[in-house]
């Protein structure tokens, strides 16, 4: 059983990203975020997260190619990733290894279940 | 100059019709001229062979008035075999209709019904008889006099007779615009017979007339006008009040006769008003799929957009109603948790409509492929052993015996399965029960059909009125069940989305239930067939062509066989020749990129044409056809006579979805394809 500590959230809205935030500080995580694909990639060095929540349709690097290049970096090959997302495309989620998909809009319990595991 | 000089062998049992052509021509004895047919009648066809075979007389057109049925197209290749030349009318009566139309084609000059049969028929089969032999044969008895001259009052005849019954309505008139001729199209423009007409002034009422030329409407076309339309050189529209009431659309032309006004007009009027309505017609089909397909793309785009916000709120109030940010007196929380459950239910419509317009516009992707039930459904039923558990409601699985794997997607499947168990876990007292069945439904009338799995989901609820059964799957239809959970609100759009994934997949759904029994809802599955493989292809190439925003055309080939029973099929040579043209057809007709299957046991080809519109994909076709033709002999009398028939459907034009698109070019094109555009 692994324990998260550290979350990075990657959304392009800053608000949900504040909301999320707020709840999983109060349980005790360390959280932090970004608002797009190339920003969340240096955050993820720099923040060195145990667990990302990646959104999906961001402009620019959206979270499929955000993901690819998780994968591809031997440093966060591993790295557990949930993705939130409207559409429902499991499939594309399988064949980039994703851990988690939770559809939006989500329910905090979604999520917090899946980090406390 | 002989007097007979047309020589007709009439074969006919009744002697009624023998009296009755000996009175046409007796009638219009003069109008024959030179040609005044001399009838030899004979009984029947034996009797008619052996005064074939006796008589060295020339005879320059057989009527076969009673074709005997069974030996009738014998009959024919005999009298070919005996005498080349001699043309061979057929006249039918009702008895031997359709064997005449099912046998005769090519072998036989002219067929027509008995009750037809008149002067001018006479005469044109007579015009048709002399042509034929003056193109191609050199007859044995050359007629004394040139052929031409003969001809020439039958095809006079034969001209008036085409002219007269013409669909398009003629008229000829004088200078001053009186009427001098008028075929029986135009005098129906009046209401009346040609003969009427004759010296009349033309005055033809008009309601509506199209032209740049005319400011206002002129009420009639009378020898003004076409003397105006005539200078101007212009094709017009006329819109026409017939004396039946009802508004025909013209086209109106007029020619001047010998390029000289003042010879006369010639006035031709072709009623265009079937083929307005039908370009009216199509433009109304057209606007309506633009406007669903703005309809789609509405929902579409406004449920995306309006998820992100939801999202956000969602997020907002919960953390609220969970106390993060501080807690809440009762009455605050009581209106923050009807805010979260409402916001939930908005969510749900949201995201049901989206997945139904999808799925509907065709813009859902599906991914079918060889699945096998149990993981799925145990997987499907782990996830509800908490709402179960809480409802103290036991949830059974009925997996039948040897079910085979379906052709599905997995993710389609779970959405149909997740919610008719969400359903049965609402409504349901104590049991639930979810029941595997392999169905073969032998037998059937379409084998691809018969070898199903149904899938059932049955509940010991309050069940549900009978006759509300019908529109369960209807959209945003929902039925207030007794049992329905408190505060859980559905969509109304889940049993409709089922309905679109189970069709999308070839499958059905239904349900069966009253008051008090409970409810019990079926989704049925086809299996996995070997041929499906060609659907995940089609499915892969589907998505290709998205990607790159390319078309994709697929063809369908059959060969079918004049006699289905033939065992010509199993030859070691039919082999040969079906290697053959798959050699061909690679060489010949595809480029490297495209691939061509050949399914065995039904006798299909399957071609796939990357990046290629429906123009192309006919062209293809039409090389196919006549690859087809050097190859397999197309030809009746052929050892082989088989014969292709291809089918063509485009991605996206016709479909977007695999199974749709293979329906599709399973219909044969029309067998006028080849000609179009060559």
């Amino acid at each position: 059983m692994t324990t998260f500590k550290k979350v990075l959230i990657i959304d392009d809205e800053d608000e949900l990203n504040e909301m999320v935030t707020l709840r999983l500080q109060k349980v005790g995580f360390e959280v932090d975020s970004a608002t797009d694909g190339s920003s969340g990639l240096q955050k993820v060095k720099s923040f060195k997260p145990d667990v990302v929540l990646l959104d999906i349709n961001m402009p620019g690097m959206d979270g499929w190619e955000v993901c690819e290049r998780l994968r591809s970096d031997p440093e966060t090959k591993d790295l557990f990733i949930v993705v939130l997302t409207a559409t429902r495309n499991f499939q594309k989620a399988k064949q980039l290894n994703v851990n988690r998909v939770v559809l939006k809009p989500f329910n905090y319990d979604e999520i917090l279940n899946i980090l406390k595991q | 100059m002989p007097k007979h000089s047309f020589h007709i062998l009439l074969i006919d049992d009744d002697p009624a019709f023998n009296h009755r052509l000996h009175q046409i021509v007796a009638d219009h004895g003069t109008s024959f001229g030179d040609l005044l047919p001399r009838i030899t009648h004979k009984q029947n066809e034996d009797t008619a062979l052996l005064f074939l075979n006796q008589q060295n007389e020339s005879i320059d057109l057989i009527l076969l008035g009673h074709p005997s049925e069974q030996k009738y197209l014998q009959t024919i290749q005999q009298f070919k075999n005996k005498r080349q030349h001699i043309p061979i009318a057929v006249l039918y009566d009702n008895e031997s209709e359709k064997l005449v139309n099912a046998l005769v084609k090519k072998e036989v000059l002219y067929q027509a019904h008995k009750d037809e049969f008149n002067f001018h028929m006479l005469a044109k089969i007579m015009a048709l008889a002399i042509s034929i032999n003056e193109l191609d044969f050199q007859p044995e008895h050359t007629p004394s006099t040139p052929p031409s001259e003969n001809t020439q009052s039958l095809q006079k005849i034969f001209f008036e007779e085409v002219v007269q019954n013409s669909k398009e309505a003629l008229f000829v008139l004088s200078k001053d615009a009186r009427i001098q001729f008028a075929n029986n199209a135009a005098a129906q423009i009046f209401g009346t017979s040609p003969s009427t007409l004759i010296g009349k002034m033309l005055s033809i009422p008009i309601r509506r007339l199209e032209s740049k030329y005319f400011d206002e409407n002129p009420r009639f076309v009378s020898g003004a006008f076409i003397k105006t339309i005539h200078q101007i050189g212009q094709i017009m529209e006329i819109t026409v009040p017939l004396n039946t009431g009802v508004n025909h659309d013209f086209e109106l032309r007029t020619t001047a006769i010998h390029d000289n006004p003042d010879e006369g007009f010639v006035i031709n009027l072709r009623d265009i008003t079937n083929s307005k309505r039908i370009t009216q017609l199509t433009s109304e089909i057209k606007e309506k799929a633009r406007i669903n397909k703005l309809k789609d793309e509405f929902i579409s785009i406004v449920s995306h957009e309006m998820r992100t916000p939801l999202t956000i709120i969602k997020g907002a109030v919960s953390n609220l109603k969970d106390g993060i940010v501080g807690h809440l007196t009762p009455p605050q929380q009581k209106i923050v948790d009807t805010t979260v459950r409402n916001i939930d239910r908005l969510a749900r419509i949201i995201n049901d409509l989206l997945d139904l317009s999808r799925l509907e516009s065709g813009k859902a992707r599906i991914e079918k492929r060889r699945l096998f039930l149990k993981p799925l459904i145990t997987e499907i039923i782990n996830n509800f052993k908490q709402a179960t558990h809480e409802k103290h409601i036991k949830l059974h699985i009925e997996f039948g015996d040897s079910i085979p794997p379906i052709f599905a997607d997995p993710d389609l499947i779970t959405q149909v399965l997740t919610n008719l168990i969400q359903n049965a876990t609402r409504y349901a007292k104590s049991n639930i029960t979810v029941q595997v069945i392999h169905e073969n439904l032998t037998p059937s009338t379409e084998p691809d059909k018969s070898n199903m799995v149904r899938i059932g989901v049955i509940d010991d609820g309050e069940g549900i009125p009978k006759n509300k059964i019908e529109s369960l799957f209807n959209k945003f239809e929902q039925f207030d069940r007794p049992q329905g959970g408190s505060g859980y609100k559905g969509t109304g759009l889940g049993l409709a989305i089922c309905k679109q994934i189970t069709e999308l997949h070839d499958g059905r759904i239904w349900a069966v239930s009253d008051i008090n029994k409970g409810a019990q809802f079926y989704a049925l599955f086809p299996a996995y067939r070997e041929n499906d493989i060609f659907t995940i292809t089609l499915d892969q190439l589907i998505h290709e062509a998205e990607k790159h925003d390319q078309q994709l055309s697929l063809l369908v080939l059959k060969l079918i066989h004049a006699n289905p029973s033939s065992e010509q099929f199993k030859d070691q040579e039919f082999a040969h020749s079906i290697n053959r043209f798959l050699d061909n057809i690679r060489s010949k007709a595809l480029r490297k990129t495209d691939t061509i299957h050949y399914k065995r046991e039904a006798r299909e080809f399957i071609v796939f044409l990357h990046n290629t519109a429906r123009e192309n994909g006919t062209l293809v076709a039409k090389r196919i056809q006549s690859i087809a033709e050097e190859t397999f002999c197309t030809d009746t009398k052929s050892v082989l006579s088989l014969h292709l028939s291809i089918g063509l459907a485009v991605y996206p034009d016709d479909s977007r979805y695999s199974s749709e698109l293979f329906k599709l070019a399973q219909t044969p094109l029309d067998p006028g394809f080849q000609k179009e555009n060559t």
